[in-house]
């Protein structure tokens, strides 16, 4: 009689525990995963910024051998660049004319660019597939002993093609990747050591203190996003470094289980003290993680805010002022200054209320407001960076009653959706935003004109650190975290963000709780 | 400190085809003085000539310690490798504290090192804020792999964030070893190289003792604009540094391009120990730096066509421009060299310049030498002696016609390396020597 649930509490024990194991490790894996991702993200957005400007550069190159040569020379700093047609002709470096060492290095080593059409196939591929009227692209060729890079952009039946070299990439995206901190300077953080190798999978760089043994398999891998998608991250961290055990787990004594009952309680007692302490564990690692990052975020920002503020104090302009632009690139840089250090803000805020939330101290203080004053305050911080992406802002208010509302959390949740029109809807047309308000429930909708939402990843946009990974969210920096706070602020105001069908582009019902408001104004 | 080097010229040799009486000719514009002529000003009429144009620029001197000097913005990468443990570690720490006292609240350091993984040990930072600066040197450790290609990739990463178009931007690399973390060949650390060079910020390499990879320090310095320096005595990387930032503050002008167009019937045929893209009758390459006090020469071999006796014509038209760091606008210079030609080989004679012949000589006895590196690499040790020993009688014998110690001294080291090469234990030691004296610039001062 004893024996029997002892058993049966025993086996049960044991295969919990033995899940919980797969589930921890899938867990640990999907975290570091995404401290790759991260990793990706900052050098897509390097490699956008690089593509921005060798396009740039590609644009500005004129016709004719000597007058590429004398741009090149000049403005062109020294870039190397070359001009095909699409009959497959090489205009420059002139093919069979006299030409520098360096014009023929450069015909030797994209031998396999020129000779042949694979460019122009290139330019055929993109012109007549999904992206027409972009008329232009990576290209990729093998040379060196790896991958190399060129940017194409097509103009008629001419092809500008600017090199950036294997080298100048590893070297930039070097400069741009994190260094290994120095000992003492941030005690607590996770030792481990990343590592960006090549298409043979030799190192290119390496950061982190942690140096793992020859042989050791990483924790987790991730190949870059495109056009570097042929080098790869790798983690790798010791043991004491993840945020659970993965081996050594819970052996069960069986032959002691067979003992009694109450020892079989003590088990279970442990057990699920154990378990609740390895969550514990996890979360704290999550919260750790992003607090870090906020950390880190704040001081870069507050050096632009102050410096930024100086400026304005030494060209004595107005920043909030949307006319001191006019004819001044000074004032008109300090704005944009202004407005990225805002967004700053923003990304902060919202990292630090995740973390709140993951702690489970998130709360909202309903104060008597105009919910139309809200919206109307948000509309105006976003006016000019929308304005900018050619959006605009459409308000359609009928909640002018005084109600008891979470002003901060409402911006905070406007914002976030703002935000994603901006980066995600840009070309869009307008955003619509609109207020309703019926008995207790306040609804404002926010609908764009932009490319929307597939019906399959409705819910999956609120889930925390997920991102579309389609080519719309290619290019835009996020965070990944903001509709997940988006969601979470609307739920404990006792109401709910959804996502609703809409004719076009995407839209976002928020709901909210607002009792109405008696006696005094809130601040 | 190593040998060193006699001035680096930048020659552009002109070749004269038939007698040519070279006019040599001299303008300056504010800090850069320019030189232009012909190995002989007159050149043998009615035959197919070759000659040489050298182009001497010259910073001025003695205005390094102007208060009106640019700012400096160096970081200094610090191989701390396991090999780097002990004695040397300290003494480069040393150099970097050294470093920091040719430094004023006008300049900007940082300090980088580098094993397997890259440590910023003090972003970049204005140089009056000794107390950091000096905290974050004493943080340095010796212990684990090379990342070379890393850490200076993050060194540069530190100068980019001061720079602007008045400072003096430098990497200062400090190894002792072979890059065996990330590239590592001399191709790709060329470049490196290269790639810093656009952007206008140079490399000082400095390798210690005999385990460092000479053709990789070597390449990387020179495409990027700077200069190789060759420790084997760790001891002296103090003194090495506090010269180094003189020649570093003395810097006049940046980014000199240099255009020559030469005359009809005048073929380039070769740049003489420089980078040179030649285009039919135009040679252009660029000086990332001239030092105050110190000739750049370039050399340039011409052919030049049959002209008769009695003429004069022109040979090329030299165009400096660069930008002055003192003044902070961009100077032209222009200077043009032309030739007389004769039948009366007296005349040619005495139109010798000495002055540009050496400079000549020696460029032509470093290609040799060079060669002989190569084939001693290959193996081919009696080759490689040949070939020095016959550099050695030649370079005797034009020591003695232009009456110069230079050559003298380059006869001598031939000598010596003739005999060092069939050494196997000492070919090390003797393949830096002889890679950093092929590569080394004319002046026998310290240049960072």
């Amino acid at each position: 009689m004893v024996v029997v649930p002892v058993g049966a509490l025993t086996w049960l024990g044991a295969r919990v525990v033995g899940q919980q194991e797969v589930l921890a490790s899938h867990q640990v894996k999907a975290l570091l995963i995404d401290r790759l991702r991260e990793v990706d993200a900052s050098i897509a957005q390097l490699m956008d910024a690089r593509e921005r400007a060798l396009l740039k550069l590609a644009a500005a190159v004129p016709t004719g051998t000597d007058a590429i040569r004398a741009f090149l020379a000049g403005d062109g700093g020294g870039a190397e660049v070359l001009v095909v047609d699409l009959e497959g002709r090489v205009l420059y470096p002139p093919l069979g004319a006299p030409m520098s060492a360096r014009e023929q290095a450069l015909l030797d080593r994209t031998r396999t660019v020129w000779d042949g059409d694979a460019l122009q196939a290139a330019v055929a591929v993109n012109r007549a597939g999904e992206r027409p009227g972009v008329d232009h692209a990576w290209y990729g060729y093998f040379y060196g002993g790896g991958l190399n890079l060129l940017l194409w952009r097509a103009e008629g039946d001419r092809v500008v093609a600017v090199e950036l070299s294997r080298i100048a990439v590893m070297s930039d995206v070097i400069a741009h990747l994190p260094a290994t901190t120095v000992d003492g300077e941030a005690p607590g953080r996770p030792e481990s050591r990343v590592v960006l190798a090549d298409e043979s999978g030799e190192p290119i760089y390496q950061w982190g203190p942690y140096e793992p043994p020859a042989g050791e398999a990483p924790r987790a891998a991730l190949a870059l996003s495109p056009p570097l998608a042929a080098w790869s991250l790798r983690d790798y961290s010791p043991e004491s470094a993840l945020p659970t055990g993965l081996t050594g787990g819970l052996t069960f004594n069986l032959g002691a289980a067979l003992l009694a009952v109450a020892l079989a309680l003590v088990a279970l007692a442990i057990y699920l003290y154990r378990v609740r302490t390895r969550e514990m564990q996890l979360a704290a690692q999550r919260v750790s993680f992003v607090n870090q990052v906020s950390h880190e975020l704040k001081t870069p920002l507050t050096n632009i805010r102050l410096y930024a503020e100086l400026l304005a104090e030494e060209l004595d302009v107005d920043p909030e002022d949307p006319d001191a632009d006019a004819g001044d690139p000074a004032a008109r840089h300090l704005k944009v200054i202004t407005g990225e250090s805002q967004r700053l803000s923003r990304l902060i805020a919202n990292v630090l209320t995740f973390a709140r939330g993951q702690e489970g101290r998130l709360a909202v203080r309903p104060r008597p407001r105009v919910l139309d004053d809200v919206v109307r305050a948000v509309r105006a911080t976003f006016a000019p960076s929308l304005d900018q992406a050619g959006v605009t802002v459409v308000l359609d208010l009928d909640a002018a009653d005084r109600v008891l509302v979470d002003a901060d959390a409402v911006e905070q949740i406007l914002a976030n959706l703002l935000s994603n029109v901006e980066k995600y809807a840009r070309t869009g047309g307008e955003v619509r935003v609109t207020t309703r308000r019926d008995g207790d429930v306040s609804t404002v909708t926010v609908a764009d004109q932009g490319p929307g939402i597939p019906a399959a990843s409705r819910e999956d946009v609120f889930l925390p650190f997920r991102r579309l990974s389609d080519k719309l969210s290619d290019g835009a920096a996020g965070t990944g975290i903001g509709l997940d706070i988006a969601r979470q602020l609307a739920r404990l105001h006792g109401g709910d963000l959804r996502l609703v069908d809409a004719a076009r582009g995407a839209c976002f019902a928020l709901t909210l709780h607002t009792p109405p408001a008696r006696g005094e104004d809130g601040p | 400190m190593p040998a060193l080097p006699r001035p680096l010229a930048l020659v552009l040799g002109a070749i004269v085809g038939l007698g040519a009486c070279a006019m040599p000719t001299r303008a300056s514009a504010q800090h850069v003085t320019v030189q232009a002529g012909l190995d002989h000003g007159t050149l043998p009429a009615d035959t197919k000539h070759t000659a040489y144009l050298r182009v001497a620029l010259r910073g001025q001197e003695g205005l390094g310690e102007a208060a009106t000097r640019p700012p400096m913005n160096v970081a200094i990468v610090i191989d701390k490798s396991g090999s780097m443990q002990g004695k040397k570690i300290e003494y480069a720490k040393a150099a970097a504290r050294a470093a920091l006292d040719r430094l004023d609240e006008r300049d900007i350091v940082s300090v980088v090192a580098y094993d397997s993984t890259v440590e910023v040990l003090v972003p970049a930072t204005r140089a009056s804020d000794r107390a950091t600066i000096l905290r974050g040197i004493d943080r340095l450790r010796a212990g684990g792999m090379t990342a070379l290609f890393a850490g200076t990739s993050k060194g540069a990463a530190e100068v980019r964030k001061f720079k602007d178009a008045k400072t003096i931007d430098r990497v200062i690399l400090l190894s002792d070893g072979q890059a065996n973390v990330g590239p590592q060949s001399p191709g790709a650390l060329a470049s490196l190289g290269e790639s810093l060079r656009r952007e206008g910020v140079g490399v000082t390499t400095i390798g210690m003792g005999l385990d460092y990879n000479e053709d990789l320090m070597v390449a990387l310095a020179r495409r990027s604009g700077g200069n190789h320096f060759f420790v084997e005595d760790p001891s002296q990387l103090a003194r090495l540094f506090a010269e180094g930032f003189g020649g570093l503050a003395s810097i006049v002008a940046q980014e000199a391009v240099v255009k020559v167009t030469f005359a009809e019937g005048v073929r380039p045929v070769r740049a003489l120990g420089f980078d040179a893209d030649i285009i039919g009758q135009t040679l252009t390459t660029t000086l990332a730096q001239i030092y105050g006090g110190e000739k750049e020469q370039l050399v340039v071999e011409l052919e030049v066509s049959p002209r008769s006796a009695g003429t004069t014509h022109p040979i090329a038209r030299i165009e400096v421009s660069y930008h002055d760091v003192l003044t902070r606008a961009v100077d032209r210079v222009e200077t043009s060299v032309a030739a007389t030609f004769t039948s009366d080989h007296a005349a040619i004679e005495r139109s010798l310049d000495r002055d540009v012949m050496v400079a000549v000589v020696e460029r032509l006895a470093v290609d040799k030498s060079r060669l002989a590196v190569q084939l001693r690499d290959e193996g081919k040790v009696r080759e490689a002696q040949e070939v020095l020993r016959k550099n050695q009688a030649w370079l005797d014998q034009e020591a003695v016609r232009l009456d110069s110690t230079r050559l003298r001294r380059l006869g001598k080291k031939n000598a010596d390396n003739a005999e060092r090469v069939e050494d196997p234990g000492d070919w090390n030691k003797t393949r830096k020597a002889m890679r950093y004296d092929n590569f080394a610039p004319d002046y026998d001062g310290v240049n960072f």
